[in-house]
This record gives C-alpha cells, structure tokens and sequence, in this order.
C-alpha cells in the first residue's frame, strides 16, 4: 500500500485541480480527501476565489494590448501619401512607417500580407530596420501643428485633480509668448500673474505683495514649436503610438535628457499633455490678460528696469538688495564647494536658504558639503528634499537619487543605497551609448561650472564622468582609460551593461519593503 | 493542440496566432507590463520584417521565441528608466487594475522557469498540452511545472496582501 501524501504534499494537487489539470484518478482522489479535510478545502478554495483574479487580471492586460494587426495595413496605405520621411531613402521610409504606425489605425486587412512580401522583396535587413528615429515622423508633425497654435492653456492638477496651477499664453506671431497669465492657487507662494505684454503684474498672495516686472519675466515654454525642436534634437525619445492619456487615445513620447513625457493628440499632432502640465488650445476668457490694480492695502514694488530708485519703494530696494546678496553667497558657496572647503560651503548655503528658502540646487549643493564632512544624515536629508521636490511635479531627479545612494552606502546602509541606486543606475548606464542623458550628473558634479556642464563637455568627456560615478556607485572596476580605442570604449560599454543586466534583480529587490504593514 | 498552417504565415496570422504568446513571453522576461507590450511590438516588428528568413513555417513558434527572447535581452540594456509598476509613474499612464499590479509584482518574484510557464498558460490557451507543444516539453512535464509555478504564484501573492 502507498502512503498518502500530508495536506502539505498536496498542495501542487490543489493547485493542479483548480487549474482543471490534474489527470481524472488522481482528481478523484483528492476530491475524497476534500470531504475530509478543511485544511485542503479552505486551500483549494482560496486557490479557486484567486484563480478569478489571476485570470480576469490577465485578460484585462491582454485586453488593453490587444493590436489591431489590420493597423498595418491603413497605416501603410495612409502614410503612402504623406511625405513624413522624404529626406528618407524608400525602402526606410516604408520600414518606419511599418513600425511606426502599425498599432495605431484601422482598416481592412488585405493589404497586410501585402507588406509582409514587400517587406522581404525589399530585402531589408532588420539591422536597417532599428536604425530609424522612431520619433521622427510625429515629432516634425507636432512641430508644424504647434506653428500654427495661437493660445495654450494649460493646467496642472493633484492626485484629487484639484487644479494646482493654470496658465494661458498667447502667442505672437513671432512663436513667442506674447500675453500671459498664471494662477497658482494651493502651491506656495500662492501667485497670480498677468502679463499684459507691457508690464508684468505679479501678486503674490501668501506675502501680500505685488510686483511689476519687465513683460516675459514669467513664461512657461516660451516659444513652444522651438521647445519641440529641441526636444526632438534630443534623440533619445521612445515613442508609444497607441498609449492612453486619461482615457484619451493619444501617442506617447517619452524623453530622457531632459526627462519629459508628452502625450500627442492622434488627430490633430498637438500636444495634450506635456510633463505634468495638460495642454489645451481654446480662446481664454476676454479679460485673461487685463492687468488690474493692485488690491487696497497691498505693498506695491517696481521692479522694472529703469524704474529710478529714487521711485521705488523702500520695500522694493531691500526685496532687490537681497536678491543680489542671495547671488552674491549662493556663488561664494559654491566656489567653496568646489574648493573642498565644506564646513564653509555648509554655512553659506545655510545664509542662502535664509534669503530665500527655496532652492533644490542649494540642497544638492549642501548634500555634497555635508558628504564632504561625513555628515551622512544632513546629506541625505538634502538629496531627499530635492528628490521630494522634484516627485511632486512627477520628475526623477536621478543625479539626486545617486547621490543619496552614496550617502546611504557611506553611511552602512547598503539596502537603501541599492534601492536608491536601481533608480539611478538604468539611466547611468543607459548614458554611456547616449553621454548626453549624463547632462545633469554634470551639472551637479560642476558647481562653479554649470555652463561648462551644460554646453561645453565633449561626449567623451561626459563618458568618463560617468563611468568614474558607476565605479562609485558599485564598486565595480571595468578597467577603462580615456585613450582606448573606440572599439575597446564598446567594449567597456558592453561589460557595464552585463553587469547592470546580471545585478539589476538585486537592486531592485531592494525597492521591495521588507514587512508589510497592516490596513 | 492548436495546429499552425504551414504555409502562407502572413501579417494577420502572425497575431492572430502568436502575439498572446509573444506578448507572454515579453511579460516574463521584462520588467513591465508596459515593457512587456513595447518589447512584443518589437518582436512582431521584427518578425514581419524578417518572415522571408524562416524556413521552417511548422517552427513559427521557436522562431518568434527566438526573437523575443533577444529583443527582452535588448530591453533591458535599452530601456530606461526601468520602473516597476510599484515605483511612481511620472505621468498618470493607464489605470492600471491593482489586483494587475499585486499579480505582476508577485510574477516578477517568481523564478524565470516558472514566470514564463504561468505568463505564457494565462495568456495563450489555458492548456497544460498547449503549453507543453510551446515550450517543446512533455505534456506530463508541462502539467508538473505549470501546477508547481501555480502553487508558487499563490504563496507569492499571499506574501504581498496588505
């Protein structure tokens, strides 16, 4: 006689039954088990309640991704018409528009085998194939759609959609932002703006204060076909064609350097969405742009060029002073900064706060003094305010998030340095075929030199910096000098990124909590 | 078992056969449902492209794993930044079904072997046989593994509950 498994033993049975996969004997077997035991049957029927779940989830993923293979189809057809591509040869042209566009459309099918043997007519290899910029072909749309734009509205909500922040533009006829207004009605300070195109009236309402300031001293993206320009001389933009914005069927383009997401109205190639701002082009209301008095009872500060000091208010000269001051110790910290003198560094930043107690590059800035000194909490103190401000406008600032993975490291902290690091690491790595999306870890690393950082560093400068910063980060030493080869840098590049593929699971595991927390 | 004409594999009976288990196999070997979507879009891309070059139209199935199974590798090098659905997401993308979420986390954790064998039954057929023909194993074999990655799943996802 064979010994009959423990409850325990037959949990692969259970598993297998509500699969509706165990072979008919065994079934039966188990079955009879069932009536007897409670300890299986609450098993099985825990089992029974997730399989729904499990499989109701898994049809709804497979639901939202369903293609629609006949998108290949119309796109090929539609496409056959516009000239998106026509610096393009043929062949390359027909291959991205097959890519590009083939989840997105409509229509009939026949033409899809179609493709297919063209495609291996054409001869076409799949290396030619990745060569296409995905972005380009709606990008240069977008960027004629946006010419021909004459207001934006946009508006920043919170997580309950209350409206944070709402903006109207119009725009000249020169791109530019010629009127303005901005309402920021929860942040602080709360603001509102009007620019007229003559004078800009600026009233802040948490200090009960109005400004006038030279036209153009506030904007949002000043002139919107140029900043679209841009971003698509970035490079590095993925492109989702068949994403959903709230709901709204919309193309999604996501860049690195800067980190910006877009969503892309299908129909009409403008933006809807741009970072954490939605777009909209309606008309504003009449009086948008009509600047108003300045309330009863509020200081009123002249701070337009030319305006005499002689004119200005006591009030206006002092806000001035301080400013000037604040640039005047900001720049001190830094050159002390950079000079290792930290304890010194530490104090000046501290005076800048005091001035102005906003900042997120004074508290990067003073993190590193601070790591300069030891002082491992003070720093990650700095680099989580910074990562904080930067999360509540939905961006991941990553140089921060390295450097307070250091900092945790330093500290003996390893779990926290590695889930800080597995955000910052993708993009580091990433960076070493693409030493743009390395910008602002140089930024950070060159407080005297920001321009430098920005502008003026070779990619293979950049490079270096950011193995050196990988080195750091995880110890690792891939041998790498400056003067290798192109072919030996390649080389470099791949060891990093088997490392990363090979370590990745770890780091990550270490953004899991490691309790949970009861309701 | 489903039976793959062998002949005239065009576009449409690519997805039509083939992109639930593409997409499944993209599931288990990328970090994200998105990534998962993105990488069998790519396969599916570059299978249509390189349908000239199978031979064998009776191995679509090896081929396009093949495929997939090089473009996730890719991924994961290209792609950036690697968010787990738990990380925030910077831009509200889709809403996603929390029980999704828990069910994807807790794929993420199961080993690679087993990730694929419940991605791929969950996705493509809900059959032990079917998944055997797919992985090229025996039924038995199939039917073993499926029900232990089950099991696996379960604890995993028990681990998670709040």
């Amino acid at each position: 006689m064979t010994k009959k498994p423990t409850c325990d033993q037959r949990q692969e049975d259970l598993a297998a039954l509500v699969l509706g996969e165990l072979a008919p004997a065994a079934a039966a077997e188990l079955n009879d088990h069932l009536n007897n035991c409670a300890f299986c049957r609450g098993a099985r029927d825990t089992l029974a309640q997730e399989e729904v779940i499990v499989r109701s989830a898994f049809d709804a993923f497979a639901r939202s991704v369903q293609p629609d293979p006949v998108a290949l189809t119309e796109r090929f057809g539609k496409s056959a018409q516009t000239p998106a591509h026509a610096d393009r040869p043929a062949a390359l042209r027909f291959l991205s528009r097959v890519i590009t566009g083939w989840l997105t459309m409509n229509a009939r099918y026949k033409a899809a085998s179609f493709i297919g043997a063209a495609l291996i007519v054409a001869g076409i290899t799949t290396a030619l194939l990745w060569t296409v910029p995905q972005s380009a072909y709606a990008l240069s749309q977008t960027i004629e759609a946006v010419k021909k734009v004459r207001f934006l509205h946009t508006v920043m909500r919170d997580d309950k959609g209350q409206v944070l922040d709402e903006r109207w533009i119009e725009i000249g006829k020169d791109g530019n932002q010629a009127r303005y207004r901005q309402d920021c009605r929860v942040s602080e300070p709360s603001l509102l703006v009007i620019d007229d195109g003559n004078v800009c009236y600026a009233h802040d309402r948490t200090a009960n204060k109005v400004m006038l300031k030279p036209p153009g001293s506030y904007q949002w993206i000043y002139n919107l076909a140029e900043f679209f320009e841009k971003l698509a001389g970035a490079g590095t933009a993925t492109i989702e064609q068949n994403a959903q914005y709230h709901g709204r069927a919309a193309h999604k383009v996501r860049w690195l350097e800067p980190q910006i997401e877009c969503y892309i109205d299908p129909k009409t190639q403008l933006p809807i969405a741009v970072g954490p701002m939605e777009v909209a082009y309606d008309e504003p209301p009449a009086d948008a742009f009509t600047v108003p008095n300045p309330p009863k009872g509020v200081e009123v500060m002249d701070l337009r060029n030319g305006s005499d000091a002689t004119t200005q208010s006591p009030a206006a000269i002092q806000e001035t002073e301080r400013q000037l001051q604040k640039d005047k110790l900001f720049k001190k910290a830094r050159e002390a900064l950079a000079a290792k003198d930290y304890a010194i560094a530490v104090d000046l930043f501290d005076q800048v706060l005091k001035l102005s107690p906003l900042g997120n590059w004074v508290w990067y800035w003073r993190g590193d003094a601070h790591a300069g000194l030891n002082h491992w909490d003070q720093a990650i103190t700095d680099y989580t305010k910074v990562i904080d401000v930067f999360e509540s406008i939905r961006m991941t600032p990553y140089f921060a998030y390295y450097s307070r993975g250091l900092a945790w490291q330093r500290k003996g902290d390893p779990r926290k340095a590695m889930a800080d690091l597995s955000v910052a690491l993708p993009v580091m790595i990433d960076a070493l075929r693409h030493p743009e999306g390395g910008k602002t870890f140089d930024y950070a690393d060159m407080p005297t030199n920001v321009r430098i950082a920005l502008e003026e560093l070779t990619p293979a400068q950049r490079l270096e910096n950011m193995i050196h910063r990988l080195r750091q980060a995880t110890g690792q030493e891939i041998e790498f000098r400056p003067e290798m080869t192109p072919q030996q840098v390649e080389q470099v590049i791949v060891q990093w990124e088997r490392w990363w593929e090979q370590h990745q699971t770890d780091y990550r595991k270490a953004t899991q909590p490691t309790t949970s927390v009861s309701p | 078992m489903r039976q793959f004409p062998d002949a005239q594999i065009t576009p449409e009976s690519l997805f039509r056969d083939h992109w639930r288990a593409v997409l499944a196999l993209c599931l288990a070997r990328t970090p994200s449902l998105a990534d998962a979507e993105d990488a069998a879009q790519e396969v599916m891309g570059k299978a249509i492209a390189k349908l000239g070059s199978l031979r064998d139209p009776t191995k679509i199935r090896g081929w396009l794993f093949e495929i997939a199974r090089r473009v996730c590798s890719d991924f994961a090098r290209r792609r950036r930044p690697i968010q787990l659905l738990t990380d925030q997401v910077p831009v509200p993308v889709r809403a996603v079904d929390p029980r999704l979420d828990q069910l994807q986390m807790a794929i993420t954790r199961l080993p690679l072997p087993y990730r694929e064998v419940i991605t791929i039954y969950y996705l493509d057929g809900r059959s032990s046989a079917e998944l055997a023909s797919t992985l090229g194993i025996t039924p038995a074999a199939a039917r073993q593994r499926l029900s232990r990655a089950r099991l696996l799943l379960h604890k995993l996802m028990a681990e998670d509950q709040p």
